[in-house]
């Protein structure tokens, strides 16, 4: 039986919402704000969003799509090319493979262990930008954006388990 | 969420040696990418600069929302400091008339002089105007892009302006997208000269708010409020653009406060200028007057 064109948009939408999300989560640091904090500093959302998938739908979110997201961003950031793509591709393997221990426990362990998961992707971006302009970067500015990003991610995660709801229900 | 089937868990071990290679060749081939990028591979930036192209458009569009939130705050406060703002630009015009009939004079004794000496006027410049669309979002790098390209007549090495002075220089040059490095990134180095002591610098960023000035040529520090211009001597951006004013520092190299509040550039014009080249030829080497 085949099935309804409604029904396969439907799935459609459904297992393309998280690399999509994550793609356009990437997208308002890109973007000519200023927060008013230093300059570059935002919340790294694409990390959240990697990181959320990779513990509720990590077969929607498959390491090459993470490394793709990651090579799109790096793209049109004008960074180093490959450094978003290693640390979106090091969240979503390392996350995934423990994602029991973060399914079974509560939304604070949750939170707890993003925070260090954050702080370590940013201390390897921190490691790996220095070495890549071959100058210690100033490292106040990375330390800001992790912070910002912890402190982003209640809000965020709740949007994606709404968006997880609302969009993924039949897939 | 799903529990894992049946078949999931019969496959696993296989499963995961391929996941466990497969996210190995992923992460090996990024930092690949770095390193190519890193020797400046040219097809890294074919690469970046296609992928901006394809963006802009899509920048463009989702800045708008913010261009028109930031025009509406601003029309409001104007609206809240109408009063205030006409008496200050009263004030300021009729300043500013004075300057203007100074400057009449100025450039009327100018051009008498240039006349007497037969001097060689500047070379021209042109302004190409473009929208800023995007930003690097990261703390490591100072960039934005620009909504202008080589279709347009964007080169890389073209100086960016704003009202306040210059901002920057493109580095590179997609066909209707450019990116801009800014003065303020790590990576940027501008020879500049000081306007009252005419001691020469270069401007050097640090990803910072305010770059330092190296290589500052001898003579006393310079006092802070000295104007800092471009001197031109890269033969890449046109000299005597403004760029800031020296700051007070308690020691180590002075650092410049650029006159164009960085964060919220909204367009730039972008100088298209012909520098003027010395033929590079072996003659060059030979004693002057026999040439």
């Amino acid at each position: 039986m085949t099935l309804g064109l409604g029904r396969r948009l439907a799935l459609a939408i459904g297992r393309t919402t998280p690399a999509l999300l994550t793609l356009l989560l990437g997208l308002p640091a890109l973007l000519p704000i200023d927060i008013g904090l230093s300059a570059g500093v935002t919340p790294m959302l694409a990390v959240v969003a990697t990181f959320y998938w990779s513990i509720y739908r990590p077969e929607l979110l498959p390491t090459w799509a993470a490394f793709a997201i990651g090579l799109a961003l790096d793209l049109v950031s004008g960074g180093p090319v490959g450094l978003t793509a290693l640390l979106l591709v090091l969240i979503r393997a390392y996350v995934a493979n423990e994602r029991r221990v973060f399914l079974s426990r509560s939304f604070a362990v949750g939170w707890g262990g993003f925070a260090l998961i954050a702080g370590a992707v940013s201390l390897i971006a921190w490691i790996a930008a220095s070495a890549y302009y071959g100058q210690v970067m100033r490292p106040g500015p990375a330390f800001l954006q992790v912070l910002l990003t912890i402190a982003v991610y209640p809000p965020l995660y709740w949007l994606l388990a709404r968006a997880q709801v609302g969009l993924m229900r039949q897939v | 969420m799903r529990a894992p089937g049946r078949i999931f868990r019969m496959t696993v071990p296989f499963r995961a040696a391929v996941q466990r290679f497969a996210n190995l060749l992923l992460a090996a081939a990024a930092v690949g990418l770095m390193l190519l990028g890193r020797v400046e591979n040219p097809s890294i930036e074919k690469l970046r600069t296609t992928a901006t192209d394809f963006a802009a458009p899509v920048m463009t569009a989702l800045s708008e929302p913010i261009v028109t939130a930031r025009r509406l705050i601003a029309e409001a406060d104007d609206l809240l400091h109408l009063r205030e703002r006409n008496a200050l630009l009263g004030e300021e015009n009729a300043r500013l008339l004075q300057w203007q009939a100074v400057a009449r004079r100025l450039e009327q004794e100018n051009a008498a002089l240039r006349a007497q000496l037969a001097a060689r006027p500047d070379p021209h410049a042109a302004f190409i105007t473009a929208r800023v669309v995007g930003d690097s979002g990261s703390p490591f790098l100072r960039t934005l892009l620009v909504a202008a390209g080589q279709r347009d007549g964007v080169r890389p090495g073209q100086a960016a302006i704003v009202a306040e002075g210059a901002v920057g220089r493109i580095v590179e040059a997609g066909d209707r997208s450019s990116r801009l490095l800014l003065f303020t990134d790590l990576n940027s180095r501008v020879p500049v000269i000081l306007e009252q002591t005419r001691q020469r610098a270069v401007l050097a960023g640090d990803n910072g708010p305010v770059p330092k000035l190296i290589f500052l040529s001898p003579g006393p520090r310079p006092p802070a409020g000295e104007r800092v211009v471009t001197s031109g001597h890269d033969g890449l951006l046109p000299p005597g653009l403004p760029i800031g004013q020296v700051v007070a520092t308690a020691g180590g190299d002075p650092r410049v406060e650029l006159s164009a509040p960085l964060g919220r550039v909204e367009y730039v014009r972008l100088v298209r200028y012909e520098v003027p080249r010395v033929p590079a030829s072996p003659r060059e080497t030979q004693p002057p007057g026999k040439r």
